[in-house]
């Protein structure tokens, strides 16, 4: 194997600039499509355990498409095709005007996608509680929505919560597709790195490292969340 | 004006493309799951430090996005054996290894599944312990993991994709291919979707049916 | 227990020692190409007319041509008869890992010879030059690199354009915004959907991409030449060997005007002939036998 080490290069201007304004990208695109996706999943995951059959068919469509087609395609799908449907002024609006429309465009693929599997997940919640305390919250006299805003939904995020910080480290993986319409989260950067300086194992190990301790600090907020949220036994 | 002839002039090139990410899942299906399987067994035989092990090499696979996982191989593949490697032994051995880590987390649910009462039914009319997995508890696990082993499946084809960025032709990069060469890009890219999105809804309808057919 | 320790080390130290020790090998790719009986070529599949796909989807191009002649030349100096040649599709993103680990022995494209990729392959003569220049859209009315002030600018991932583009807007303080794009394709996408106002590349790459375009006419190669680069062929180091032979072919192309020929075939409908600079690169590089 004909490989020389240079731990040192991830140090060094611009490299270790390169792999920070990478990790702010990678940052700022999951948050931000997180904060989108969030209520979007949850209007998503209402609708999904709708009464009527039409809302029931509309959400179950956004969810299935959402769910049916690449994460990549759909990258593709909103950065070429999108622009060139709308009316050409906001087109090219989107196209170039907007300041940062890679980084936009991979916000709303991001936000889109995960929307749907929030949607999925806070309808199993919604149904994860037992109906009984729909039934009881019935005949307190609450009407549907007070029921759901001050029973259902609170008892199903304790249920959520857990697969709720797997699906933010989802997010977080994913925002590594951005780097194929040229947002230069950190995946994109540290491969730059291993274009410019061959040195492969330094530059993906820094970015294998970063993603590794985000998962360990949500694990460890997952268990912290657990712990907190369970509710006490009766023994 | 939408011009869908497009799609029948490179008929056979996307076709080739379609085929190839089909094939990359299935490769990656079988080898996930036969790396999967090791690790498993790797946990049951082994002590503390076989299952330290397995469980960082699965965190570390589960934590990482896969296009990095396909970097990494498509560097580190050729460097370690030493001799010339393309794009798709580099893909295929990324996928069996990021897969395994999956099947393997799926394999461990699904025997834990299983009741622990049965274990002790089967041991205590008189089988050995290999005797009890085989006979009794994996048959269960496995009807129990079959319809999540084939959701999986269903995801990796369509984590397929991603090799676009080592530009292996998969059904996806032949698509951007003769969208750029023929400048049709929403023709070509609503093609993609429609292929790839009644493909996964087939699949999904026919998982639903076997979790139908096995529950008891 | 520390014993233990210790003697753990020691075996994982001894393990891995002769792996990352292997001595720098000389003339791996001869020794692979005697064992294969082939020459695998990297070529570019979308970078005529140096590389292409063409219709039958078969690899041809400029580089192609003289790299086929030089397999042909290998398999005289290796007695090989009827030497098979192997086509690698290579991205700019993939051409150097691809020479640097072995997975190709010869990369025929458009790469350009730098002090950078120096470190970690070695260049062939030159066979053509590349000048950086601006694709526009003739409408846009962009002449130079000033005119793209407060304009954006797309780059292709991995070339040396992106790199000296940079420094020559960071020099010129010209505030430009640049979106990366993964292939020359995808720059002309850029630039007809108004994306971006300019994609810089090399003029003769620009020229290529463009003939290809349904809407060539609204286009516009503009500029003054950004760059003198040298056009060559990557192999990967330690190999003098296949270096050597490659370099003889190029010369004896020269010397007896096949090159000139096969430039006139491919390279001069791009507009940039042989006069000036090309003219005397090829003079000097003829060396006599």
């Amino acid at each position: 194997m004909n490989y020389q080490w240079n731990w040192g290069l991830l140090l060094k201007e611009p490299y270790a600039g390169w792999l920070l304004t990478g990790l702010g990208w990678t940052v700022a695109l999951s948050i931000t499509g997180w904060l989108i996706a969030l209520p979007l999943g949850i209007a998503i995951g209402i609708a999904r355990t709708s009464s009527s059959r039409w809302i029931l068919r509309l959400s179950g469509f956004y969810v299935s498409m959402f769910r049916n087609i690449p994460l990549l395609l759909q990258m593709f799908v909103w950065f070429f095709v999108v622009p060139e449907l709308l009316p050409a002024r906001l087109g090219l609006w989107f196209k170039r005007d907007l300041p940062n429309p890679e980084f936009w465009t991979g916000v709303l693929v991001l936000a889109f996608y995960t929307s749907g599997r929030l949607a999925e997940l806070f309808r199993a919640g919604l149904q994860a509680v037992p109906r009984g305390q729909r039934m009881a919250a019935d005949a307190t006299g609450m009407n549907r929505a007070q029921a759901l805003r001050y029973i259902v939904m609170p008892q199903a995020l304790r249920i959520i919560l857990p697969p709720l910080t797997s699906e933010f480290l989802s997010i977080v993986k994913n925002s590594s597709l951005a780097l194929t319409i040229g947002v230069l989260e950190l995946t994109a950067q540290s491969r730059q790195i291993e274009n410019f300086t061959f040195h492969g194992f330094e530059a993906f190990g820094a970015a294998t490292a970063f993603y590794v301790l985000v998962a360990l600090v949500l694990n460890l907020v997952m268990v912290r969340l657990q712990r907190t949220l369970a509710l006490p036994v009766a023994v | 004006m939408p011009d869908y002839a497009l799609i029948v002039r490179n008929a056979s090139f996307l076709f080739d493309g379609l085929l190839l990410s089909l094939t990359l899942t299935l490769v990656g299906v079988i080898g996930g799951f036969a790396v999967g399987t090791a690790l498993a067994l790797v946990r049951l035989f082994t002590g503390i430090i076989g299952n330290y092990v397995v469980d960082a090499y699965v965190f570390v696979f589960r934590a990482i996005p896969l296009i990095l996982v396909i970097f990494w191989f498509y560097f580190m593949v050729p460097l370690i054996l030493g001799r010339p490697v393309g794009a798709w032994t580099s893909a295929t051995v990324a996928f069996t290894l990021f897969e395994g880590a999956y099947y393997s987390e799926i394999l461990r649910a699904g025997l834990k599944s299983v009741r622990a009462g049965q274990l002790n039914a089967a041991l205590a009319s008189g089988m050995s312990r290999a005797q009890a997995l085989r006979y009794v508890i994996l048959p269960q696990a496995f009807t129990a993991m079959i319809p999540i082993f084939l959701t999986q499946a269903i995801i990796l084809f369509q984590d397929t994709s991603l090799v676009f960025v080592v530009s292996l032709h998969d059904f996806l990069t032949a698509t951007t291919i003769i969208a750029n060469r023929d400048g049709r890009l929403i023709e070509a890219y609503t093609f993609a979707c429609l292929v790839y999105y009644l493909i996964c809804l087939a699949a999904t309808a026919g998982v639903e049916k076997l979790k139908r057919t096995f529950a008891r | 227990m520390f014993v233990g320790k210790i003697s753990l080390v020691g075996v994982v130290v001894a393990v891995l020692l002769p792996v990352l020790a292997r001595g720098q090998e000389a003339d791996t790719a001869l020794t692979r190409i005697r064992q294969n009986k082939a020459v695998t070529i990297g070529f570019r599949e979308s970078a005529a007319p140096f590389a292409y796909l063409n219709e039958s989807k078969q690899a041809s191009g400029y580089s192609i041509d003289i790299c086929n002649r030089i397999a042909e030349e290998i398999g005289r100096k290796l007695n090989i008869p009827h030497i098979e040649t192997r086509y690698v599709p290579v991205t700019p993103q993939t051409r150097i890992p691809l020479i640097a680990n072995g997975t190709v022995d010869i990369e025929c494209g458009t790469t350009v010879n730098s002090l950078a990729r120096q470190e970690q392959v070695d260049f062939s003569y030159a066979v053509a030059l590349a000048g950086g220049r601006l694709l526009v859209k003739k409408t846009s009315g962009i002449q130079d690199l000033s005119d793209l002030n407060g304009k954006i600018v797309a780059l292709a991932a991995g070339t040396t354009a992106e790199r000296y583009v940079r420094t020559a807007l960071d020099r010129s303080k010209i505030n430009v915004r640049v979106l990366q794009v993964r292939d020359n394709a995808e720059g002309l996408l850029a630039v007809n959907s108004q994306r971006v106002d300019a994609f810089i590349n090399d003029a003769v790459l620009l020229g290529g991409v463009l003939r290809t375009a349904q809407n060539k006419d609204d286009f516009a190669i503009v500029g003054h030449p950004l760059s003198f680069e040298q056009v060559a062929f990557m192999v990967g180091k330690n190999n003098s060997g296949l270096l050597t032979i490659i370099n003889g072919t190029i010369a004896r192309l020269l010397a007896s005007g096949e090159l000139h020929r096969l430039y006139d075939q491919w390279i001069t409908p791009y507009g940039v002939p042989i006069e000036g600079e090309v003219d005397t690169l090829f003079k000097i590089e003829a060396i006599a036998e």
